[in-house]
């Protein structure tokens, strides 16, 4: 049973962190675990469904930022002077004054904050609170999640080398796949140390599903979802449209995405005369996911790296059948004509061949394989499973 | 002829081409004048013209005194500006805005044209030229005309009107140009890039491919050079066990996706990201390499394509923009189409299993066809032509 009043410190570095982090924090709290965000202050802050277990640490103002951090160390010396000595520890080897005062008052501020557990959300967050770890004070957890681990370090000579010196200091990892946990222990993560946790889909995904649907495959309507980034592999999958229309097949495929549009999407979109059958859609809010998602015969995931796609997941879990590349852990949850079909990544024509032998299966396994598909999300990453593993996780450290 | 040329900045020691242009002309008895967008301080052998500041104390100070010089010296050229500005649908504040940033150009007296130098740097100074009373030029590029109207729709429906005459560097911007509304009856003249064949040193072996084929590609990292293409065209030609080692020189947004390709694709044997070169090493590297790759998906026309073929080296380019004018498909090396990349990897095997004899031909046409065509004095006398010529 919950050990009463567990205290998470979440490192995010947002006060809006990304929607499948919202969900963690909210079931935690809706299972009595109390959660406090440490991030820098944004536009929208994320709102909890409960604020009596919640608290916030802000990292960084967006107004008056000196001045407030400046107050609030000085409130602090007052009330929990020795809150601020024991930060002062971890300031060792820092030379800029400005990044002293700035570390010295977020130390100090975690160490009044008391938690159990420390749980960094993004791996490469880690090197700003390199002497926080090595003093062991507190139990720690980092998240191994997608680019973070998968990229980062291969990019970066010097995210290798943190990831070595500071793995050994943690006391559990939270992977979001078996694939990610497999390329962490090269960063000499202890694998007896790592659990894997899928991120948590709501219950309201799940629940919006209706079987025995087949949705209409001409024109084959297509949707991508997900940020405008090179991982994302856009650029492949506008390639892949492109063959599509040579082919000519009635399609139409939406991404919906956050920002700016990058030139090269939108070089590739006029270049190939598609205009008139891509469309992109700059970002919806998370309910309104589901009626977008209903209205489209196939969700398209044309990553070049993922953890595991949440998104995926999420069009699994309401019955839209899943074209995904073969990339990171998304063949754990994408088993082949079982609970969707896999091409391999990179590559444009095997991605527009998925998509035509999508289009020409049997109703009768398209049913089948959306069954499957809704099954394993239900079973194995619906929200309140996923919090469990999560608190268990927290627990087996106390 | 007294020629006003318009540039963002000074040019720099990679601008060759705008660079020999300027002093090519003026060593043609012309009177050429360069007008900056950000200002310089640095000392050149040719005149330039700064920008008054544009913010900051200085502009505090500054401003109201140039619009006052401006105005009392220029009454006639203020006018007419201000009446077309106000034409154009602008406000008050907006034309006041209009002629201070334009107050260093529209103080120039007696300029037969203003030329500007990317068609993008033309828009809001689309009534200069008029007001000044010279005729109006401008240049189309690359990326001017093959990316920005693409995110700004309709952006050089004013220019249209008001342009003289155009010069393209190549025949498929022209036709770019033309899709976007570009009126056919303006005057157009061609006039391809250069290049300096002194700083070029013809490679002793041309022709010759070693048993590691040694592959290089020089630009900018960015979407544009399409290196992706090209790695995943290494990744095949591996696959199918030739051997290779490819190098990119250059650095740009695109590193880190590039960096985890090479490692995704297994290639991190066989090819390299070199970084940015200096020029010195530029030339020691196109030297020391058999075959140049140019991958790109949008190009206006290639200077280092040029460089490389007047280098010696044998040189497979993308159909992209300007590229297939920039190569004569199987005389002077080879095109295949953009984004294509069995296509590519095809051309490069194709090109690895030719006789010598065959190479060095393709060399020596490409050797003199860029030393015959594309050298700096040529550009120079029709650029003297375009000023010139009704």
């Amino acid at each position: 049973m919950l050990k009463k009043g567990l205290r998470i410190l979440m490192v995010e570095g947002s006060q809006k962190p990304p929607t499948f982090i919202q969900n963690l924090i909210n079931g935690l709290l809706n299972e009595g675990v109390s959660v406090c965000l440490v991030g820098r202050d944004t536009e929208n802050r994320f709102t909890p469904v409960q604020s009596k277990l919640f608290s916030r640490i802000i990292t960084h103002y967006q107004r008056f930022n000196t001045i407030r951090i400046l107050l609030s160390l000085g409130w602090m010396c007052i009330t929990d002077m020795k809150a601020v000595i024991t930060a002062r520890k971890y300031l060792s080897g820092t030379t800029n004054n400005k990044l002293k005062i700035k570390n010295g008052y977020t130390f100090s501020k975690i160490v009044h904050h008391k938690p159990d557990i420390i749980h960094f959300q993004w791996a490469t967050h880690l090197a700003q609170y390199e002497n926080l770890l090595r003093e062991k004070e507190f139990k720690l957890i980092v998240s191994l999640r997608g680019r973070h681990i998968n990229v980062s370090p291969v990019v970066e000579p010097a995210v290798a080398a943190l990831y070595r010196r500071v793995f050994p200091y943690m006391d559990g990892f939270h992977a979001v796949s078996q694939a990610i946990a497999q390329v962490a222990t090269k960063y000499d993560a202890a694998a007896e140390k790592i659990s894997v946790i899928c991120s948590p889909i709501p219950e309201f995904f799940i629940q919006s599903f209706t079987s025995e649907f087949v949705p209409a495959r001409t024109p084959l309507r297509i949707l991508s979802v997900g940020r405008f980034h090179w991982k994302k592999g856009y650029g492949y999958a506008l390639d892949a449209m492109k063959i599509l229309r040579a082919k000519q097949i009635a399609f139409q495929y939406t991404i919906i995405a956050q920002g700016v549009i990058p030139d090269d999407i939108l070089y590739h979109i006029h270049n190939d005369r598609l205009t008139d059958s891509v469309r992109i859609i700059q970002g919806i809010p998370y309910h309104e996911m589901i009626e977008e998602m209903k209205r489209h015969s196939v969700f398209l995931l044309p990553s070049l790296e993922e953890g595991i796609a949440n998104v995926v997941l999420e069009a699994m879990a309401i019955g839209l059948p899943v074209v995904s590349t073969d990339c990171g852990g998304m063949r754990e949850v994408v088993v082949p004509n079982e609970t969707g079909l896999i091409v391999p990544r990179r590559d444009a024509e095997a991605m527009a061949a998925g998509l035509l032998s999508f289009q020409q299966m049997a109703d009768q396994d398209v049913i089948h394989m959306r069954r499957n598909a809704w099954q394993k999300v239900k079973n194995d990453f619906a929200q309140p499973i996923q919090i469990q593993k999560f608190i268990h996780l927290y627990e087996s450290l106390n | 002829m007294k020629i006003g040329l318009f540039h963002t900045s000074l040019p720099t020691y990679s601008e060759t081409f705008i660079l020999s242009k300027i002093r090519g002309l003026i060593r043609d008895g012309h009177v050429v004048q360069v007008f900056l967008a950000n200002a310089s301080t640095e000392a050149t052998d040719f005149p330039y013209v700064n920008p008054y500041p544009r913010r900051g104390l200085r502009f505090m100070l500054v401003s109201p005194w140039v619009l006052l010089y401006v105005m009392f010296t220029r009454t006639a050229v203020v006018m007419k500006f201000w009446k077309k500005e106000k034409a154009s649908g602008k406000k008050v504040a907006a034309c006041l805005k209009s002629v201070y940033v334009n107050a260093h150009i529209l103080q120039a007296q007696n300029l037969d044209w203003l030329h500007f130098t990317f068609s993008t740097f033309a828009l809001g100074r689309e009534n200069v030229a008029a007001s000044i009373g010279a005729k109006m030029a401008v240049s189309f590029r690359g990326f001017d005309i093959g990316m920005y109207p693409l995110k700004h729709p309709g952006c050089f429906s004013n220019l249209w009107k008001v342009v003289d005459k155009i010069h393209t560097i190549s025949d498929d911007l022209y036709q770019l140009a033309l899709q976007q509304g570009l009126s056919p009856t303006i005057p157009i003249q061609k006039i391809r890039p250069a290049i300096l064949l002194d700083r070029l040193q013809v490679k002793t072996n041309t022709g010759f491919i070693h048993e590691v084929c040694s592959i290089i590609s020089i630009g900018r990292l960015e979407w544009k050079k399409g290196f992706n293409y090209a790695l995943l065209a290494m990744h095949v030609l591996k696959q199918r066990g030739i051997p290779f080692q490819f190098k990119i020189a250059g650095a740009g947004a695109m590193e880190e996706e590039l960096r985890f390709a090479i490692y995704d694709l297994q290639l991190e044997d066989c090819v390299e990201l070199a970084g940015k070169l200096s020029h010195q090493d530029v030339f020691h590297f196109l030297n020391s390499a058999d075959l140049y790759l140019q991958p790109s998906v949008q190009e206006g026309f290639c200077n280092a394509l040029l460089e490389a073929q007047g280098t010696g080296l044998l040189c497979i380019a993308t159909n992209a923009e300007g590229l297939s004018e920039n190569i004569l498909d199987g005389k002077t090396g080879w095109i295949v189409p953009k984004r294509d990349t069995i296509a590519l990897a095809n051309k490069i095997e194709q090109v690895i299993a030719m006789s010598l004899e065959t190479r060095k031909q393709i060399t020596l046409n490409a050797t003199t066809r860029v030393a015959d065509e594309f050298k700096i004095d040529r550009l120079i006398k029709e650029f003297g032509l375009f000023y010139t010529e009704k």
